[in-house]
């Protein structure tokens, strides 16, 4: 073998493990943060009916991103500024927020977000996970899922885990379901029948796991 | 005319013997067998593609029953196997460009493809960006190694797709810098590649791109002049002896330039833009400052500078490197424009002469745009290129145009002179064609 031909091939080779290398790492993060990250359940607010269902996504948004500061705050962050908050549970076990601050110093889960603007009594903040992909039909049946639900703050909600300042969407639930396994209770999508007539859509979902904690086989 | 054509009609005006005939034959014979045939490296990179992207939406119908390990094992099997193929193409096809190119371009989408489908899988929300930049940094180093002209243009797309994801990052330049060694050694090779025309048309499009995401929060009037100076270097730029080479039509540098300053100068003719930009000066005058958002004016007044100073050393270059060709009009217009905008900011935020100069500069881009459009027609007509003289004669054409639709004149002096416009270009081209004729028949 010609000495440019090794050389090629070791510089192949090279370029082969970064190729490897960055897919691998970005799972080993969000693996461990699966496995050691403390879990929040973040409650998701209602948006607009023509709202981003794009594709093969859909968009959360968060009832936290609305952080309510105290009355003649001045505005102090600056638009696109990254902070972090401080999380702990409410009294009904959903995230709320207790602290925000440029930097994570102080004992406790924090979570590195965007301010998106600072009104002074209220932060509005951009969180990183705001994306849950579902296929297309999945995603279809979820929109009108969301429309019908879209109101009642107890019953969708983001399960999210939280580690050294970042978080990843573990699930979307819907009465302590996860959001594809409710779909299939009120409507079979991969059939193209429509079952989720007002008559057919119960209340709530009954279950008996545990939320958060079940590995899909 | 094809070789083979040519080769015939010598043979029978006995100008070349038959053995001379069939040796001219045999060289053209012996290095097409070697040159990478395009379109067939073309429908094989398409067809490479086409079952890539038919896997994944094969592998997507049940995409939601999978378990995470399993789809996380699915989004590396094409990368696995792009990379098994290159492996295989670098050790036993090294000179088979359609191999090499077709390989290389399943990698580039493979490496997009795993890192798209492991942020579907862990719902991934990347920075605006990320991605882009991600999928580049990992897949720029392939073009080279496999020296694959397809993945450095989808190199280039990814990195204009960036620099407008990110509105505006200068690492952009930085991303293009880096694709420029391959580009350059394409060029320099004594039979120009096809790969290297093409890029020659993707890279001032990219650029005409990312100048206008970088500079989206200024004012028009000052973009306009902003994008006079980078039409200009880009004209320049297309005049080096590198790029001179290739093809008129092939020299996207030239034909933007071209092409971008002739429209500008179309709608610098009109008194609208020099009123809006006088109007613009004087009012935002009062507090300190030439025009709102005085940041970016800062920055626009700086890049237009910088773009005319470059502009001036190539133009210097190139009549040192050809001293006999005429010289050409395009830089020396781009900076009277400039020095008119200048004149006209300067003298209405100052409130000095202001409507004298805004008179004066309208005219003056006029007689710039009729002088451009004579020098087009005259050269067309002495070198016997028709294109030339079209653009001249279509440029002159639509200043006039310009001209009646700015003014108040009946519709019938309109109607007529359009008419007149349209006789004048039918009957030049009829003249210049006769006059070919006319030498081809001497």
């Amino acid at each position: 073998m010609s000495n440019r031909k090794t050389l090629l091939m070791l510089l192949f080779a090279a370029l082969a493990i970064a190729q490897l290398f960055i897919p691998i790492r970005m799972i080993i993060s969000k693996e461990r943060m699966f496995s050691e990250g403390v879990a929040y359940k973040f409650r998701i607010v209602p948006v607009d009916p023509y709202d981003p269902f794009m594709g093969r996504y859909i968009v959360l948004h968060f009832e936290l991103s609305t952080y309510e500061m105290y009355e003649g705050r001045e505005p102090v962050f600056e638009p696109g500024q990254e902070v972090y908050v401080y999380l702990t549970t409410d009294s009904e076990g959903y995230a709320a927020i207790y602290s925000v601050d440029s930097q994570c110093t102080m004992e406790g889960d924090c979570l590195l977000v965007k301010v998106e603007y600072d009104h002074g009594n209220a932060l509005l903040l951009n969180f990183p996970f705001n994306r849950y992909y579902m296929t297309e039909d999945a995603a279809q049946a979820a929109e009108r899922a969301y429309n019908r639900l879209s109101g009642d703050r107890e019953r969708m909600y983001a399960l999210v885990r939280v580690m050294d300042g970042e978080g990843a969407i573990e699930g979307v639930y819907v009465d302590g379901v996860r959001l594809e396994d409710y779909l299939r209770t009120v409507h079979d999508y991969d059939e193209g029948e429509r079952t989720d007539t007002a008559d057919t859509i119960p209340a709530t979902v009954d279950m008996d796991s545990e939320v958060g904690t079940e590995e899909r086989t | 005319m094809s070789i083979r054509k040519a080769i015939t009609e010598l043979l029978e005006a006995d100008v070349i013997s038959s053995e001379t005939a069939q040796r001219i034959e045999a060289y053209y014979q012996s290095k097409s067998a070697h040159r990478a045939n395009l379109p067939t490296i073309i429908l094989t990179v398409l067809g490479t593609v086409l079952v890539g992207l038919g896997g994944i939406l094969i592998i997507g119908h049940n995409w939601d029953n999978l378990s995470r390990f399993v789809k996380t094992l699915i989004a590396f099997l094409p990368l696995l196997t792009g990379q098994a193929a290159c492996a295989y193409v670098l050790a036993k096809k090294r000179d088979s460009a359609v191999w090499a190119e077709s390989t290389a371009t399943f990698l580039f989408f493979a490496v997009g493809a795993c890192i798209a489908m492991l942020a579907q899988v862990y719902n991934i929300s990347s920075i605006e960006g990320q991605f882009m930049l991600s999928w580049f940094l990992l897949c720029l180093p392939l073009a080279y190694i496999m020296r694959s002209s397809t993945v450095l243009m989808l190199c280039v797309g990814l990195a204009t797709y960036y620099v407008g994801e990110t509105r505006g990052n200068l690492l952009y330049l930085a991303l293009i810098a880096a694709t420029l060694p391959y580009y350059y050694g394409l060029m320099r090779r004594a039979t120009p590649s096809r790969f290297g025309y093409l890029l020659s048309w993707l890279l001032p499009l990219s650029f005409l791109v990312a100048f206008g995401v970088m500079l989206d929060h200024a004012h028009y009037t000052l973009l306009f002049i902003a994008y006079v100076a980078l039409y200009a270097f880009l004209y320049q730029l297309g005049g080096i002896p590198l790029l001179q080479r290739q093809p008129a039509a092939s020299n996207g540098y030239r034909v933007a330039g071209l092409l971008g300053i002739s429209v500008m100068l179309l709608m610098f003719s009109f008194s609208w833009y020099w009123d809006e930009l006088a109007d613009n000066a004087s009012r935002y005058s009062s507090d300190g400052s030439f025009f709102q958002e005085q940041h970016v004016s800062n920055i626009l007044c700086a890049i237009t500078l910088l773009l005319n100073l470059l502009t001036l050393l190539l133009y210097v270059l190139h009549r040192r490197t050809f001293p006999s060709k005429p010289a050409n009009p395009i830089a020396p217009i781009a900076f009277a424009c400039t020095l008119l905008v200048a004149l006209v900011v300067f003298t209405s935020a100052t409130h000095n002469s202001a409507a004298i100069m805004v008179t004066a500069a309208q005219w003056a881009v006029n007689i710039l745009t009729l002088l451009l459009a004579v020098y087009y027609i005259r050269k067309g007509d002495r070198e016997n290129r028709f294109a030339k003289l079209n653009y001249g004669l279509l440029l002159m054409a639509g200043l006039v145009a310009c001209r009646f639709f700015d003014s108040n004149l009946p519709f019938l002096l309109r109607g007529i002179a359009f008419m007149l416009i349209g006789v004048m270009l039918i009957l030049i081209n009829s003249y210049m064609h006769k006059k070919r004729q006319r030498h081809v028949q001497s």
